[in-house]
């Protein structure tokens, strides 16, 4: 069922879960609620369409000192920012779930393996027909046209795939209009949990006219984005929790991480590469450079993948230059511009505050300071001299670096817009907001699902990991609540 | 005798040849240095951009001679030695920065030498633009639009308030660049082909009548390729009021419809279950309501044509006459369209 808040008043409802937010997890947690017959309220801050100025004025904030597009990242409606999703889809890689000593806050406390059987459910979800052959090695076997045939064991060709994108709110609304169990509120904006203690008990949302309802659930799940289940548990002051719920250590909305993209080499290599998005039988797929798990190890890396794009030829060495006999002397040569993708490892001052000013429904806006430690650029940095040996020792191409880490590029940089971190999970309180089942840590019946828990986000854009994760949240719910 | 003769002949002869041999092998002048630096390097291709290279390796050519200097190798073998050399270069992580390229040791060292020794005639290179890019058909356009506007009415507006002109083509390649009206726009890929359009100067865009080419530019294979030509047409009529003034805003209505409608019946059905107004008309504002029984929908505006929809829960359900009319909400000027007849009943 659908309700839309401003139109059709509703005080109150109970049911056996509430879920904050109708993106990605919260529309594929609802869908797998109804299908287990458990009783779930959606609330949804914006409508069905596009958001009026009014609500997503809500995802205004300020900034510290690096410029992040708070609003324009982000979609206040049904689907959330599926409404904006390219489609890129990948696995988190294993290495991603490692723990690396080098990571301040490293590897995840679950295993890929115990996401895995959830992946391809995601994947369906999001009407991917090539995931498992992104990640099962079909495609780094079949995938041998445009792409670079690596000498050593350094490199490796990656794939991304890709959904049509799904707009989750388009794509679903049937089915949550259909749903037997499960209540959709429509313009229906979350402001406060409702506590015993440090017991959840349901929900208090609003429209922006002031229409009120409350949830009464076992259970509330947080799902409004990486940004926002931070600002929402950070807003939860009470005298139980005096820093917000969940907040005991310090650690809401702190590490957040976004996968930063940087232009700082080109590289002249055959023409013809086809790192880009393309058909292979029928279906996109998009190569990239990445790196072995054992060389990420070895030289002690953060995940990172490599684009390529055609430009013009470069003045100094134009094509013709891959005639020399110490490159592949007879095919023709051409400069690409490499962009980099790249893990951040997670930075405890990257972080989500609140700010001193308020929003309409008069709770704090957000205070994003996006910060990058050191060892990030240095990790590119040794990237690209082994870019740089392994083309040159193999007479495939030749590596331009013309931009560095400076203050000014670092100020450039800009995201993918995946809200990533600032409610990290780990195995231990001290460490984390949330366990390893996403329940959050000093507050019982509270989760959190998205791209928030994730301790390391390796380069893959999340959607699927997002999904997957909550697809398994819901299986650890049926067992508490059916 | 005659064959005594003939091999006396042969033998004098067989004799002067290796004599002659012989005084070529001896007397052969030892190959310069230059030359045989030359005669192994006078394949490469070395770009004018690395001319820099010269003068920071000065000794280039005994560095060469030295570690590549023995004479029976054959022009293969040599080249397998630099390359082994130049693979232990980057292995090593013996490059030098030129321009920004790294290249290993080795082959800065072969560049130099090769300036040096053969030289790099400095040829006036045309700098290649999109102005003398040649006009060649390599994209497969299936089709685009907008193609036209009337003078002084923003087409295909967007959101940020630019007016968006796209085009499907076929494998769509890298390192394109589009230029309308002879200038270079803001291009963005897509799986289908691009988006552009004007995004600064609108209004001179838009009030200047006639036509502006729209060029895509291959700034990799220095070609070029007309895509179309939008048009912008002169202004249109005015609607005039009752009164004599003439609207700001709208043209002549020249048709509209549907009308008359059935009482209950969902008139000319949308996808989304709802009633739908159609009016042909220009305007030049894109922000439109329709008023339609005193309550006010969204208008969607496309050339000459205006459209809005209404949910079921808005149509009359009495019989009679309801006044139909646009509001433009810039300068909240009102037309009246006309009256919709709802019939009580349904006619054959």
């Amino acid at each position: 069922m659908l309700i839309d808040l401003e139109k059709d008043g509703v005080q109150k409802i109970t049911s056996s879960v509430c879920v904050v937010g109708a993106g990605a997890a919260g529309i594929s947690m609802a869908l797998q609620f109804e299908s287990m017959g458990i009783k779930t309220t959606v609330l949804e801050g914006g409508g069905l369409t596009y958001p009026k100025p009014g609500t997503h004025d809500l995802y205004d904030g300020e900034l510290a000192d690096k410029y992040y597009p708070l609003a324009a990242s982000r979609l206040r409606y049904l689907g959330g920012s599926t409404n904006h999703w390219g489609g890129w889809s990948r696995q988190l890689d294993d290495f991603d779930f490692m723990s690396k000593p080098y990571f301040d806050v490293s590897g995840w406390p679950i295993k890929k393996s115990e996401l895995q059987p959830y992946y391809q459910k995601a994947a369906e979800i999001c009407e991917i027909n090539n995931f498992k052959a992104s990640h099962d090695g079909t495609l780094k076997q079949q995938v041998n046209d445009g792409v670079l045939s690596w000498q050593d064991d350094l490199f490796e060709n990656k794939f991304f795939v890709f959904s049509p994108p799904t707009r989750f709110g388009q794509k679903y609304l049937g089915d949550l209009k259909a749903a037997n169990h499960v209540t959709t509120f429509l313009n229906a904006n979350a402001t406060e949990l409702i506590l015993e203690k440090n017991k959840v008990i349901g929900v208090h949302a609003q429209t922006l006219s002031g229409d009120q309802i409350s949830v009464q659930a076992q259970v509330v799940i947080v799902a409004m984005g990486g940004l926002e289940n931070a600002r929402f548990l950070l807003n939860q002051r009470n005298e139980h929790n005096q820093f917000g719920v969940g907040n005991q250590n310090d650690l809401v909305g702190r590490y957040f991480m976004d996968h930063p993209g940087f232009r700082p080499i080109d590289l002249m290599l055959p023409t013809g590469m086809n790192y880009r998005r393309h058909a292979f039988k029928g279906l996109p797929v998009m190569p990239v450079i990445s790196m072995t798990e054992d060389a990420l190890l070895e030289h002690q890396l953060n995940n990172f993948c490599i684009l390529l794009n055609q430009k013009k030829d470069d003045a100094n060495l134009p094509s013709n230059y891959g005639q020399n006999p110490w490159l592949k002397g007879s095919e023709k040569y051409g400069t690409y511009q490499a962009q980099f993708i790249f893990e951040p490892s997670p930075c405890r001052d990257s972080r989500v505050m609140l700010s001193q000013k308020k929003d309409q429904l008069g709770w704090p806006k957000l205070k994003l300071d996006w910060r990058f430690n050191d060892r990030d650029f240095r990790s590119v940095e040794r990237v690209i001299e082994l870019l740089t040996q392994s083309l040159g020792q193999y007479h495939q191409g030749r590596v331009n670096w013309h931009k560095q880490f400076t203050l000014e590029h670092i100020a450039e940089i800009g995201g993918g817009m995946h809200h990533g971190g600032t409610t990290l999970m780990s195995a231990e309180e001290s460490q984390g907001v949330v366990d390893s089942n996403c329940a959050v840590y000093g507050c019982q019946g509270l989760y959190v699902a998205g791209n928030s828990v994730f301790p390391n986000i390796g380069f893959s854009n999340p959607t699927v990991t997002i999904i997957a994760l909550a697809l398994r949240l819901c299986d650890h719910l049926q067992e508490q609540l059916v | 005798m005659n064959e005594k003769r003939r091999l006396i002949i042969r033998a004098t002869v067989a004799l002067g040849f290796v004599a002659s041999g012989t005084t070529y092998y001896l007397f052969q002048k030892e190959e310069e240095p230059d030359d045989l630096i030359k005669r192994r390097l006078k394949n490469l291709v070395v770009p004018i951009g690395l001319l820099d290279i010269a003068k920071q390796f000065p000794n280039a050519e005994q560095t060469l001679l030295q570690r590549f200097g023995e004479k029976n190798i054959s022009e293969s073998v040599f080249i397998e030695l630099i390359k082994d050399a130049i693979s232990d270069d980057y292995r090593q992580g013996n490059w030098q920065s030129i321009h920004q390229w790294l290249l290993s040791y080795t082959e800065c060292l072969l560049i130099a030498a090769y300036i040096h020794v053969i030289g790099i005639i400095q040829q006036q290179i045309q700098q290649k633009t999109f102005d003398n890019a040649p006009f060649e058909d390599f994209l497969i356009v299936n089709n685009w639009g907008p193609r036209e506007t009337h003078q002084g009415v923003k087409f295909n507006e967007q959101p940020d308030g630019h007016c968006g002109i796209w085009a499907q083509i076929e494998n769509m390649p890298d390192g394109m660049r589009v230029f309308i009206g002879g200038k270079e726009r803001n291009l963005f890929f897509n799986e289908k082909g691009f988006t552009s359009g004007i995004y600064d100067e609108v209004e001179d865009f838009i009030n200047r009548v006639g036509l502006s080419e729209i060029v895509i530019y291959d700034e990799i294979n220095h070609r070029k390729q007309k895509i179309g030509d939008f048009e912008v047409l002169p202004p249109f009529d005015f609607y005039q009021f009752p009164d004599g003034r003439s609207s700001q805003v709208f043209g002549p209505v020249r048709k509209w419809g549907p009308n008359p409608v059935n009482i209950g019946d969902v008139f000319n059905k949308q996808p989304n279950g709802q009633a739908a107004f159609w009016f042909r008309i220009d305007s030049m504002s894109n922000q439109i309501r329709m008023i339609f029984n005193g309550e006010s929908f969204k208008a969607t505006v496309r050339k000459g044509l205006i459209t809005s929809s209404l949910s079921s829960d808005y149509l009359p359900t009495k019989p009679g006459m309801y006044e139909v009319k646009l509001q433009d909400l810039v300068t909240d000027e009102v037309i009246l369209v006309g009256e919709l007849q709802v019939l009580s009943q349904k006619t054959q």
